[in-house]
């Protein structure tokens, strides 16, 4: 935080540093399990909705959550697809 | 037979402002009008966040403020719904918990003191034509420290009612707050 502007003005680009690489790797996978694991659990929560809205309509809204966060996580979390690449 | 008095006190709802958006008539397709709005409006941030450093111009620009203060605009009102019909499911609830009115009440305060932050710095854009970070790190440092205690309380709930239950669908959201609390963690010492 220390190395970051104190003030930001209309003509200055907000950059802020990333953090150390440990605490980053941590910070991601800690963020990706959490994720993944309340997914499945709410995917369990809401298995017996199954019956009403039809396994079609259940799985794609449910699986529409998990493709989302699998194409902005490797995109915009990990680094991949950043300005200086492009 | 009518009605237990315990049942009879969760139908009524004390009416607090005469608006058809009023809590007291809140009930559950309001309320997912409301999460709906949250959701998109949460979605559409996130994703201004991560392309952010693609648009620095256009988030400067007056649209980028403008949809900044709609964005402040849009979570300080829908937060404000929510709170209050917590706040009324509570009251009926049978349980009484007083740690949970507690939290309730940490979380008003620390959510309107967010907004307030949040309106400093809107208003220091407005007025100077620039921004302190200081507003950022200390909203930033609200944030995470709610998100850490109020996820921290969810995991030990989750393991309290495993320990009973022996429910894996349970352990598995314990588990998971205990890893976004690790998370919450790492990004206010990030």
């Amino acid at each position: 935080m220390g190395k970051r502007n104190l003030v930001i003005t209309s003509a200055d680009v907000a950059v802020f540093p990333e953090s150390p690489s440990t605490i980053l790797t941590v910070y991601q996978t800690a963020s990706a399990i959490a994720y993944v694991l309340t997914w499945i659990a709410t995917v369990m929560l809401l298995r017996p909705y199954i019956e009403k809205l039809g396994k079609i309509k259940f799985w794609t809204i449910m699986g529409a959550t998990m493709v989302y966060y699998l194409i902005t996580f490797p995109l915009f979390t990990l680094g991949y697809f950043t300005p200086s690449e492009i | 037979m009518g009605p237990k008095s315990s049942e009879r006190i969760t139908n009524i709802m004390p009416t607090m402002f005469p608006s058809a958006l009023s809590v007291s008539r809140f009930d559950g397709k309001k309320l997912l009008v409301i999460m709906i709005i949250i959701a998109v409006t949460l979605t559409v941030e996130s994703q201004l966040s991560m392309v952010a450093d693609f648009i620095p111009e256009q988030l400067a620009s007056t649209t980028g403020i403008v949809a900044f203060i709609g964005i402040w605009v849009i979570f300080t009102v829908t937060q404000y719904y929510i709170l209050a019909y917590i706040k009324q499911n509570n009251k009926s609830s049978k349980a009484r918990t007083p740690l949970l009115n507690l939290m309730h009440r940490i979380v008003t305060v620390v959510q309107y003191l967010l907004v307030g932050i949040i309106a400093l710095n809107i208003l220091q854009i407005l007025l100077t034509q620039q921004y302190n970070t200081v507003f950022l790190y200390i909203t930033m440092s609200i944030s995470y420290g709610l998100w850490i205690i109020t996820l921290g309380l969810l995991a030990k709930a989750f393991f309290s009612w495993y320990k009973s239950k022996k429910n894996l669908m349970v352990l598995i959201f314990a588990i998971s707050m205990i890893a976004y609390v690790i998370n919450g963690f790492f990004g206010l010492y990030g």
